[in-house]
């Protein structure tokens, strides 16, 4: 080898070095993150590397949020998914691979439990009462075996009874999903059932994308919301009891959590979206509900190290506090949420 | 760094400083242009891409990361340098006044970047660009022995406004791309053969595109080492270990975690799982012209391999250069182009200059392309700076929307008509010509008997029969 071509050997080796250590960093899980928070308002939150972070305080009133996370994905009985553009290259984002990725967003976000269930397994645990449990429903159509469209359902008890839906895709309540795959409609009023008499559900109009933000809370910067579609969505001065937060157009907003006996309905609006599943981690790990009222938010940078707060704004609050501590802003990395009861 | 061929010491010094002073000015551009303007809708992906291998969720497992696994260990790589040294804050946001550039023509987004992790996520790209150009200084010295023609190329790399744009306003990469395809030339020209095909590999599984380049790299090697299979095992050998070691390697965890479907979305998403049936048509069209494009360059390869001899360099950069505009011939996005570049570029400089005309057409029309965002590039400078509100950017935007098309269409077809050009060069019979049938099947003169044109119907370079008129 000539002297002078050492050199291009040289970089062909640190090009494969890069990419080797690159390799290791995309799958060693080389990063650390960790958090703490007490409740007399002092948190702390680990970063091995370097990150934004946001801290959140909600009175959450007399609701606590859900505990317990189940994913209703069963691909026999009738669904209502509508086929949307992705980006150049995606995945083509169906029912199971939006669940899936929802599961890795929620995992990074400490979500304790996460299960799947099918209609069977939904009728279960919709047998039950629904006090600590959330169900996820993405299917645009709720199985019959907990749903005909009637109050005396089981999907409609559940969340009398203290349940909570999250619930992404079609209109609200109307369809029926049948073990045979096939679909039919509920009698009208369906929205009603799940988020009170005289509730109104946004069309399916061409364009159906907001361009302000919801007002009266900050949450669409706190939890670093990004879906603004709002087809589907729930007009908020139709439902009482309810919180809009994120994106809102003609009335509509993009996210609306509505009471409903006990429990609680959080109606995400739009088609399928990237931007829709993080949002829905956001909410679900944010714990907020109906009732939230926000009452402090730090932000910051935590640079390989601990950062350590204090909420000063305790003294207002009557009711169930939690903390949502997350790392990343837009993009989040890890997060965890602290619930205190009052 | 820069090999000087017979100038005198003061020319040697004068020459690195103006090539210094070249890459510095370069550079600065670069990050002047990185700064100012910046398209959100790619550079925030790399954010996306990050946090989802921060979050321990590698390269598939959170949608966000649609190419072969390359590119997101470099991204890997840069994540680990900003966490391990930086406090970059905030890397990404959505703006909400913003929102209606969704609805604009093109793919503009209201996400964007803070001006901060935009600088850092483009910086490697510019030393990237730095390089290259140090290469091609040398590859060009390498055919000439002039190192002013060597300066010349130096300079029209650095200073191309294509190569600009593409990594500083558009955050793509495929300036590496390019950095890895001529090591491996320039490791085939010196017989490293092992080395030319890791780095092969690296710049196939990074975008694709060098692979269309495969069968000729391999025709060149196999002539250079004698021809026949038994003669050139040895080497072939050497080179594939090289291309599959890496190939394994950077595919091992995607085989292990079950994600290597995943890996070649970019391509199976446009063969046919779009949304709709016009969408699945034409991704089906587009596998097949890309098809197409491949036996092309194995017709070219087989015309290297057959008519091939004395300059063997000189006959594979032109042989390159043909299969490159083949490639492009399928109209490509702006940035692909880069790839044909230092290229096209040390074509002009070391065998013949009239094609800096095609040159310059396709660097204007692709620059245009990049930039038809218009507007919309500010967003992150309005948001991390006071030197303009987000108001004025989207009021600068909206009224340039009715414009949009001229530019963005304009800059296409200019951009087509570059390649076009360049194509009808080659075809012109200064580098290549179709051979008519009725001479199919003829022998060469003076070469081994079982060598016709039949077998190939492209003659590539000044050979016997064709020579350039």
């Amino acid at each position: 080898m000539r002297k002078g071509e050492y050199g291009l050997i040289a970089l062909a080796a640190v090009i494969c070095a890069v990419v080797l250590i690159g390799e290791y960093v995309t799958y060693g899980d080389v990063f650390d993150y960790d958090s703490s928070a007490d409740a007399d308002g002092n948190y702390s939150i680990y970063d091995s590397g370097s990150h934004s972070y946001t801290a959140v305080l909600t009175d959450n009133g007399s609701f606590t949020a859900p505990t317990e996370l189940y994913i209703y994905l069963d691909g026999d009985y009738g669904s209502v998914v509508h086929d949307v553009n992705v980006e150049v290259g995606a995945k083509k984002l169906t029912q199971s691979y939006y669940l899936e990725q929802l599961v890795n967003n929620l995992k990074y976000y400490s979500v304790p439990k996460l299960v799947y269930l099918d209609a069977r397994g939904l009728e279960e645990l919709m047998s039950q009462t629904g006090q600590g449990k959330g169900v996820v429903i993405i299917s645009g159509a709720l199985p019959d075996t907990v749903y005909s469209g009637t109050s005396g359902d089981k999907a409609v008890s559940w969340l009398a009874s203290g349940g909570t839906l999250y619930w992404a895709g079609e209109f609200i309540g109307r369809y029926i999903g049948h073990a045979d795959g096939s679909c039919t409609e509920a009698p009208s009023g369906y929205a009603g059932l799940f988020l009170g008499t005289g509730a109104v559900l946004n069309g399916e109009e061409e364009d159906t994308r907001a361009y302000s933000d919801v007002g009266g809370n900050a949450y669409r910067y706190d939890l670093s919301l990004k879906n603004n579609d709002v087809k589907y969505a729930v007009l908020i001065g139709s439902v009482s009891d309810a919180l809009a937060v994120g994106y809102e157009r003609d009335g509509f907003a993009s996210i609306v959590l509505a009471k409903n006996g006990a429990g609680m309905v959080c109606v995400f609006g739009g088609d399928y979206s990237n931007n829709q599943r993080m949002d829905m981690a956001n909410v679900i790990a944010s714990g907020i509900c109906y009732c939230s009222v926000e009452v402090e938010c730090h932000t910051g940078t935590v640079a390989r190290g601990t950062v350590r707060g204090t909420f000063l704004d305790l003294s207002g609050t009557h009711g169930n506090l939690c903390v949502f501590l997350y790392l990343g802003g837009d993009f989040s990395v890890y997060g965890k949420l602290y619930q205190f009861g009052s | 760094m820069f090999q000087t061929g017979l100038l005198s010491a003061g020319g040697r010094r004068n020459l690195v400083l103006c090539l210094l002073f070249a890459a510095v000015i370069g550079f600065l551009v670069r990050v002047l242009v990185g700064t100012v303007l910046n398209y959100g809708y790619d550079v925030h992906h790399w954010a996306l891409v990050m946090s989802n291998i921060s979050s321990g969720n590698g390269l598939y497992d959170i949608t966000g990361y649609f190419y072969t696994p390359v590119w997101g260990y470099f991204l890997a790589f840069f994540d680990l340098l900003q966490q391990s040294f930086l406090t970059l804050g905030e890397t990404a946001f959505r703006v909400t006044d913003a929102l209606e550039f969704e609805g604009y023509e093109g793919y503009i987004s209201a996400n964007t970047t803070s001006l901060e992790y935009a600088f850092w996520v483009k910086l490697p790209l510019y030393l990237v660009d730095l390089l290259v150009a140090v290469l091609l200084y040398r590859l060009v010295l390498g055919y000439t022995q002039d190192c002013r023609k060597a300066a010349a190329a130096f300079v029209l790399w650095i200073f191309n406004p294509l190569v600009i744009c593409a990594p500083a306003v558009q955050g793509m990469f495929d300036n590496v791309t390019v950095l890895l395809t001529l090591i491996c030339y320039m490791c085939l020209q010196r017989r490293y053969y092992f080395t030319a095909g890791t780095m092969l590999a690296l710049a196939v599984l990074l975008k694709l595109f060098p692979v269309f380049l495969l069968p000729l790299l391999v025709a060149y090697l196999m002539v250079k080492e004698g021809r026949g299979l038994r003669r050139t095992l040895p080497y072939l050998l050497s080179a594939a270990a090289g291309f599959l070691l890496v190939t394994f390697v950077v595919f091992l965890p995607q085989v292990l975690d079950g994600t290597l479907d995943m890996c070649f979305t970019f391509i199976t998403a446009r063969a046919g799982s779009g949304a709709d049936a016009w969408h699945r048509f034409t991704g089906i069209c587009t596998v097949l012209i890309y098809v197409g494009i491949a036996l092309g360059s194995v017709v070219v390869a087989a015309s290297y391999y057959a008519y091939a001899e004395g300059d063997l360099d000189g006959r594979l950069l032109t042989a390159v250069l043909v299969v490159l505009t083949l490639m492009f011939l399928y109209p490509p996005t702006p940035q692909y182009l880069v790839l044909l570049m230092p290229f096209l570029i040390a074509y002009v400089v070391i065998k013949d200059r009239s094609f800096r005309r095609p040159l310059a057409v396709i660097s204007i029309g692709a620059t245009g392309y990049i930039l038809a965002n218009g507007f919309s590039l500010l967003l992150s400078l309005a948001c991390g700076t006071d030197l303009m509100s987000v108001d004025t950017v989207i009021s600068l935007a909206h009224a340039y929307r009715p414009y949009w098309y001229v530019l963005y269409y304009g800059s296409a077809v200019v951009q087509y008509l570059g390649i076009l050009w360049l194509a009808c060069s080659e075809i012109r019979g200064r580098v290549m010509r179709i051979i008519p049938p009725k001479e199919w099947g003829k022998a060469i003169p003076g070469r081994r008997p079982q060598v016709r044109t039949a077998f190939i119907g492209v003659a590539i370079g000044e050979n016997p029969l064709y020579k350039s008129r």
